[in-house]
């Protein structure tokens, strides 16, 4: 029932995972960034040794072409992943803001630069 | 300055302003040699000013960064202001200053790097909930198997740490995120002395626990597996290929 294109899911799956541990070793990412795209990594190792899941799961969402579910929840999860990561750019963006603006006052404040005071 | 060694009590605190004042209060009259730091995480009510109107050093961060990251400001500041040992101790009236003055004595004749005070050790009076005594057990058992030595208590906040460890700490990348039971295996197996005695503790009077609700803990328990996982994957050490402490700069 392994078909070669099943074998191929599964060197991607385990490459992918190899990439993601290996990034969070050298401490390149967080361990909760990492564990999301590592479950990325199980599902396609999921889908590997179990083909016949995906068809199951078109025909449950009625979908007749399965490969087009595969492709849709691609989709779906990066989608996701890059949603997070535009919350995470924002969040970041409003505190170095912060940061600078406190920065900026605290260095006036020790220059002495006081003019306008009495 | 004198020559005895120096110890700085972190109390870490978010939106604690029910129960800091008497925190500081507790710590002046049974922890008196210590010097204390409160850092405000970001609180949204009057913890930093009630510190301040005390006369206590307070650290404000800009925004809420979590407990780990208050913890690291703290060693930040303990570095460079050249403690030789912290103590850490939460904001919330959870521990109890005389315990915290014992271990602190402890760990200092026993040259230790890092002491906990465990509520598990003895009768400390301490009731845990059925599923976070899992948790603990839990963690327990990957602690004593991976760091080779049994920790009853190994998610303590009452700590004391040697300057070696605390300013190692202080530059670590990812202390902020999630520094337990992982960092505590990865200590032990650098061969830091850890040293784990009794401490009375008073149930929570305020707030709300750090770890509550359900798929929360869950959460926190993969994330935790995973992260021992990392640094037994790790090849180094970062306990022992750390750079050598910050000069003391007074």
């Amino acid at each position: 029932m392994m078909d070669r294109v099943n074998l191929f899911y599964i060197l991607l799956a385990v490459a992918f995972a190899f990439v993601v541990i290996r990034k969070t070793i050298r401490q390149k990412m967080m361990e909760q960034d990492s564990l999301l795209w590592l479950f990325l990594a199980v599902l396609m190792l999921v889908l590997g040794f179990f083909p016949r899941l995906l068809g199951q799961l078109a025909t449950l969402f009625g979908i007749e072409y399965p490969p087009a579910l595969l492709f849709l929840a691609a989709t779906l999860v990066l989608i996701y992943i890059a949603l997070q990561q535009a919350i995470h750019v924002s969040q970041l963006q409003e505190k170095v803001r912060e940061l600078a603006q406190r920065l900026a006052i605290l260095e006036t404040d020790q220059s002495g630069d006081k003019r306008d005071k009495p | 300055m004198d020559t005895r060694s120096r110890v700085l009590v972190i109390i870490p605190s978010y939106n604690e302003a029910a129960s800091i004042a008497q925190v500081i209060d507790e710590l002046r009259q049974d922890f008196a040699e210590a010097d204390l730091l409160v850092v405000d995480d970001g609180s949204r009510d009057e913890t930093a000013s009630i510190a301040r109107g005390l006369n206590v050093t307070c650290i404000s961060q800009p925004f809420n960064m979590g407990y780990a990251s208050a913890l690291q400001t703290g060693f930040k500041y303990a570095a460079r202001h050249g403690y030789d040992y912290v103590v850490q101790f939460d904001g919330d009236g959870q521990h109890i200053a005389a315990e915290a003055r014992k271990l602190y004595e402890h760990v200092r004749t026993t040259q230790a790097d890092l002491g906990l005070g465990s509520r598990f050790l003895g009768d400390t009076g301490y009731h845990n909930s059925a599923m976070r005594s899992l948790g603990t057990a839990f963690f327990r058992k990957l602690v004593a198997w991976f760091g080779g030595q049994p920790i009853q208590d190994p998610t303590t906040g009452l700590q004391c740490l040697s300057r070696k460890y605390f300013v190692i700490f202080s530059g670590m990348q990812g202390f902020a995120d999630y520094p337990d039971a992982n960092l505590l295996i990865e200590l032990l197996k650098s061969g830091a002395k850890v040293e784990e005695i009794p401490a009375r503790m008073r149930l929570r009077t305020t707030g709300a626990s750090m770890h509550s609700g359900i798929l929360k803990p869950l959460r926190y328990m993969i994330l935790m597996m995973y992260s021992i996982l990392i640094v037994l994957l790790r090849r180094k050490n970062r306990f022992l290929a750390a750079r050598p402490p910050a000069p003391r700069a007074e």
